[in-house]
């Protein structure tokens, strides 16, 4: 079982790692989401942010709030735009398959696929949101709530959008229905991803709850369709 | 053509629940007096808290036939939760837009972020998707556990909407029809056109849904024959 799961990891690890160019598309597809929004917003909003006070006044709490919503909008868009194909390759090859003839479960196959292409798809511009949030002047002391939040949020949308992938892996306009079955699904964990990500602990602590209940349910549920739709 | 007694009891049901909620809304626009805070824009109470309690429990039964299919996989099951759906996304319409009008005067504005009404718009969100699925998945009993596994997913959404003025601080108001203590904050005069309406739209959604429900299974049978 361990080594089933260790060969599935090493196998999806190689996978991605060749297919490293969309994982670079995505980065850029954040970076340009980011300069864009930075320049759709206007100078007004930074001249808010940039003035030299020792307390932060309410234009510039709003103007920090307005660009932290910037982040994870962009966020979202990125982890729908490499979900689509999350597993429909492994069903159209006959992957899924094998792995239910191997006895391997698939709960551990999506943690794995899910957790890999978080890894390689989300992880780069986690690890590079100081960059972003200097683009975006969010102040420093708002970049280890940003990117903490990111990697608890992100994870808990991840898992939250293997599941939703699941559900429409055939399906004819997959492209707006996962939009539709995402909506409803991110939004609770969206609130408290932005508020956390405003130096709130209470959200955080709410937060990592959402993310550890999607990291422990979604699986076991995404798991169940995918079974589902290989017996068809 | 011989019509069916289940067909006359529907015709039945449809005309008593329309006189009702014909009743109800008469008495509730016209006769029942103005509240001494609200004027008149309480009236739209008479519609509101009957759609809202309806957009709840329908999918509330949803859940728990979706969950009853997934044990069983008896097809009624789907069938019963696949004719409450639009029934119960109309029924959410409708609770936002008459929420939205009494918002206005009340709260001075048409919509806010509040807990109560975003969890509301999600279980919106959560019916569309459902019929977006139903649409167009082709294959019925993968179309049917997928659909119950999303309806019972999306039940967490109910005991957040129920309790969600209590769980945190909402610029809705609780519960007035039954107060902690016991009793109604609701004066008598209010409290007869709103029970009338509530037993109404019970009719009218009891109903519609029977002739949904007669109308999947007519298919299901047509698609058989």
């Amino acid at each position: 079982m361990l080594e089933n799961i260790y060969n599935l990891s090493l196998f999806e690890f190689k996978n991605h790692r060749s297919n490293i160019t969309s994982s670079i598309f995505i980065l850029i597809f954040y970076a340009l989401g980011i300069i864009i929004f930075s320049f759709a917003m206007g100078g007004n909003v930074y001249e808010s942010i940039n003035k030299k006070n020792d307390i932060l006044n309410m234009a510039q709490m709003n103007a920090i709030n307005i660009n932290i919503g910037i982040i994870w909008g962009i966020t979202i868009f990125a982890l729908l735009f490499y979900s689509l194909s999350l597993f429909k390759e492994d069903i159209s090859d006959g992957t899924l398959e094998q792995l239910i003839i191997n006895d391997m479960g698939l709960t551990s196959y999506v943690v794995i696929k899910t957790l890999i292409s978080w890894a390689f798809n989300c992880l780069p511009f986690i690890i590079l949101q100081p960059l972003f949030t200097t683009i975006l002047n969010i102040p420093p002391s708002y970049w280890l709530n940003i990117m903490l939040s990111l990697v608890i949020g992100s994870l808990a949308l991840s898992f939250t959008l293997s599941l939703c992938v699941s559900f429409i892996v055939n399906h004819s306009k997959n492209n707006f229905i996962l939009s539709i079955l995402f909506i409803p699904l991110s939004i609770p964990i969206l609130i408290f991803a932005i508020s956390s990500s405003e130096n709130n602990s209470y959200s955080l602590l709410i937060l990592l709850a959402f993310s550890i209940i999607s990291i422990f349910i979604y699986p076991i549920i995404t798991g169940y369709i995918l079974k589902q739709l290989t017996n068809q | 053509m011989k019509i069916k007694k289940i067909e006359i009891l529907l015709v039945f049901l449809l005309i008593v629940s329309l006189a009702t909620t014909f009743v109800g809304s008469y008495i509730g626009l016209i006769s029942s007096p103005p509240d001494s805070k609200q004027g008149d824009a309480v009236r739209i109470m008479y519609i509101h808290v009957p759609t809202a309690m309806w957009s709840l429990m329908a999918y509330t039964i949803m859940a728990l036939v979706s969950f009853i299919y997934l044990w069983t996989h008896k097809k009624i099951f789907h069938l019963i939760a696949n004719a409450i759906a639009p029934i119960g996304m109309i029924f959410t319409i409708l609770c936002l837009i008459t929420g939205s009008i009494w918002g206005k005067p009340m709260w001075g504005t048409y919509w806010t972020w509040d807990p109560r009404l975003t969890s509301e718009l999600i279980l919106l969100f959560i019916y569309i998707a459902y019929l977006a699925i139903n649409i167009g998945l082709e294959t019925l009993r993968r179309k049917a556990t997928i659909l119950a596994v999303w309806t019972v997913i999306g039940a967490v959404n109910i005991p957040i909407i129920k309790f969600s003025v209590t769980w945190w601080h909402s610029i809705h108001q609780g519960s007035s029809m039954i107060k902690k203590g016991g009793g109604s904050a609701i004066d008598p005069s209010m409290q007869t056109p709103l029970y009338i309406m509530i037993i109404g739209i019970t009719l009218l959604f009891i109903t519609l849904s029977l002739i949904n429900i007669l109308r999947l299974i007519n298919e299901e049978k047509n698609l058989k024959a």
